[in-house]
């Protein structure tokens, strides 16, 4: 039973993930696009681990995802902030294709 | 769970294909950010079918080294070379 | 007092972060992984840091994790309202100055990243209580009603304590 209901949350982040992905080729605009990959980055994470941790119980396993999630959840926001104001230091406009 | 893995590499790829048509630097990096934010979910994918722990070491060393590597490459383009 | 049970609690995290590291609990690896962590606490306070790590780093371990939590409800409701932006393809992103009320430099730091890890903001520069934020569609551009749509609740969440 859980097992199942691990799987379909992480069909769930699966679809969230494709939405992220459509996302970088709708915009025509960069900042646009970072925001819209940002969104992968969080949410299609954090569901798609949480589906991992619905299926494998409670063991090492568990505690080992969990510090990949803390570690990505620290990392991404600086990832992000580092891409985009590099880009607007450069002098990167908005209006600009 | 095998058609999971695979649409995910699929996805993969697509996402690659902004690194090569990318107009400006940072679409390229923002490529580069998702194919290892994609590749590290593969990654715990894996390790959950195969049922071993120490392959999620590989996707916390991943996880580190590529932030290590966008955040020196962004640095880098935003002061023009000079470091 | 509450010094020594911020170091206790810094200690007994890094022995848990290695005790999952090694996958096995017994009573060697747990000494082992003890004295390691406060050898670390002492060598990078003493060589690498220039102040203590509590004049830094003031947190506690159950406010960071309720903080979290609540984290996660924001994450989501932020990330389905942008799904309507991208299906449609419509969306002209600016820029947006909003002020903080925050003092310590800490308190800014997490304010400055939870606004970047929710969906739909990103900060881009920090200047004294002046932070730039990318926006995906600003519907003001005045600081005070930007500031209250975009970082109302965590603002507030943040100054409850942390």
């Amino acid at each position: 039973m859980l097992d199942l209901i691990g799987s379909i949350v992480i069909v769930i982040g699966v679809i969230f993930v494709s939405i992220g992905v459509i996302g970088i080729y709708r915009f025509n605009n960069f900042y646009a696009r970072a925001l819209a990959a940002s969104k992968v980055d969080t949410v299609g994470f954090i569901t798609i681990i949480l589906g991992v941790i619905l299926k494998s119980g409670f063991n090492f396993f568990t505690l080992k995802v969990i510090v990949i999630l803390i570690v990505n959840m620290l990392i991404n926001p600086m990832i992000t902030h580092s891409i985009v104001r590099s880009a607007k230091i450069s002098g990167y406009k908005i209006g600009k294709e | 769970m095998t058609l999971i893995i695979a649409i995910l590499v699929i996805l993969t790829v697509i996402s690659a294909i902004r690194i090569l048509i990318g107009p400006s630097l940072w679409d390229r990096l923002l490529g580069l950010n998702l194919v290892t934010s994609k590749l590290m979910m593969l990654i715990i994918l894996v390790a959950l079918v195969r049922k071993q722990t120490f392959i999620l070491d590989l996707a916390l060393v991943y996880a580190l080294l590529s932030f290590m590597g966008i955040i020196f490459i962004a640095l880098f383009i935003q002061r023009k070379g000079r470091f | 007092m509450r010094k020594r049970i911020y170091y206790l609690q810094l200690a007994l995290l890094l022995t848990t972060l290695w005790v999952i590291f090694f996958e096995k609990i017994s009573i060697i690896i747990i000494l082992s992984g003890f004295f390691f962590s406060v050898f670390s606490i002492y060598f990078s306070e003493k060589y690498l840091v220039d102040d203590s790590f509590y004049t830094f780093y003031p947190f506690n371990i159950f406010k960071i994790l309720r903080y979290s939590l609540f984290m996660f409800f924001e994450i989501y409701k932020s990330g389905f309202s942008i799904i309507p932006y991208i299906i449609s393809g419509k969306a002209n992103p600016g820029f947006v100055d909003i002020y903080t009320e925050l003092e310590s430099n800490l308190d800014i730091v997490i304010l400055a990243n939870s606004i970047t890890l929710t969906p739909g903001t990103i900060t881009v520069d920090v200047q004294g209580h002046s932070l730039q934020v990318l926006w995906i569609n600003p519907s003001t551009t005045q600081p005070t009603m930007a500031g209250i749509k975009i970082k109302g609740r965590i603002e507030k969440k943040i100054k409850e304590g942390l």
